[in-house]
């Protein structure tokens, strides 16, 4: 499966386009990462621990949308955007969505 | 005297969040200063409607920064003064500087030469405890043509 967030595919032609497909996951931090951030914010610096967190949401958003792209028997992506919503303090989500199509690489 | 041990605690916390924090921050500007020399050949657009010949695929760069006490304890005075708040806009800068370096590296570790279609994004995950966090995200475009599409998502550094 490629993935482009550009509006074509670079060395490709889009040859159908089939549908918009998104994926998405809605996170929470877990108190203990909670705890240690609380500690990370007195003297500032890298909460390493949420950056892996938002990795993995981001990943599992993108797994999702793949395999709906999948299923409508698409080999690429394009047009994808990420966006993000917080729907109660401490929780997230993280939608992605694009369009997916049928390409065939150029000569 | 319950007031005089929290006042102390709060000053002491205040001590502490301007020392290490100032201490993080510089440390994190001369980091910054030596990746983004190290990955200056990889070229970066934000035009989503540029595309190239050669192949290409999507990558993904976060970061989350928690800040200080003591940014904590100016911009809680500025919010009530109103005005810039300077310690925020730098810890906001570093965030998005780091993502972009991040997204840099990837894209010179896969063997990519460009990233079009620049997008940033803040998510607020913790924006109750005062992180900022960012994620970036854009397509690497390789110098040559590639025999086989490059596999989605790339592990993580």
């Amino acid at each position: 499966m490629q993935l482009s967030n550009l509006e074509s595919l670079a060395g490709h032609r889009i040859l159908q386009q089939l549908d918009v497909v998104y994926g998405s996951t809605v996170r929470s931090k877990h108190v203990g990462k909670d705890i240690f951030a609380s500690l990370k914010n007195i003297v500032g610096g890298e909460l390493t621990a949420y950056t892996e967190l938002l990795e993995e949401s981001r990943q599992e958003a993108l797994n999702r949308m793949i395999e709906k792209a999948q299923a409508l028997g698409a080999n690429a992506v394009i047009g994808i955007r990420f966006s993000t919503s917080s729907i109660a303090a401490g929780a997230a989500e993280l939608f992605v969505y694009g369009t997916a199509v049928i390409a065939e690489p150029l000569l | 005297m319950e007031i005089l041990i929290k006042l102390g605690i709060s000053l002491l916390l205040f001590v502490i969040g301007w020392g290490f924090g100032r201490h993080n921050e510089r440390k994190h500007w001369a980091q910054l200063t030596t990746d983004e020399a190290t990955f200056a050949h990889i070229r970066i657009d934000s035009r989503r409607f540029e595309t190239r010949d050669t192949h290409g695929m999507l990558i993904t760069a976060t970061v989350v920064i928690a800040q200080d006490y003591f940014k904590w304890v100016l911009a809680s005075i500025r919010n009530f003064l109103g005005g810039r708040i300077t310690v925020y806009e730098t810890l906001l800068d570093r965030a998005r500087r780091e993502a972009i370096v991040r997204l840099k590296k990837q894209a010179a570790q896969a063997g990519a030469v460009e990233i079009l279609g620049l997008r940033i994004e803040t998510p607020e995950v913790g924006a109750d405890k005062g992180s900022v966090e960012v994620l970036a995200y854009g397509t690497m475009i390789f110098a040559q043509k590639l025999k086989q599409p490059w596999p989605p998502l790339l592990p993580q550094p």
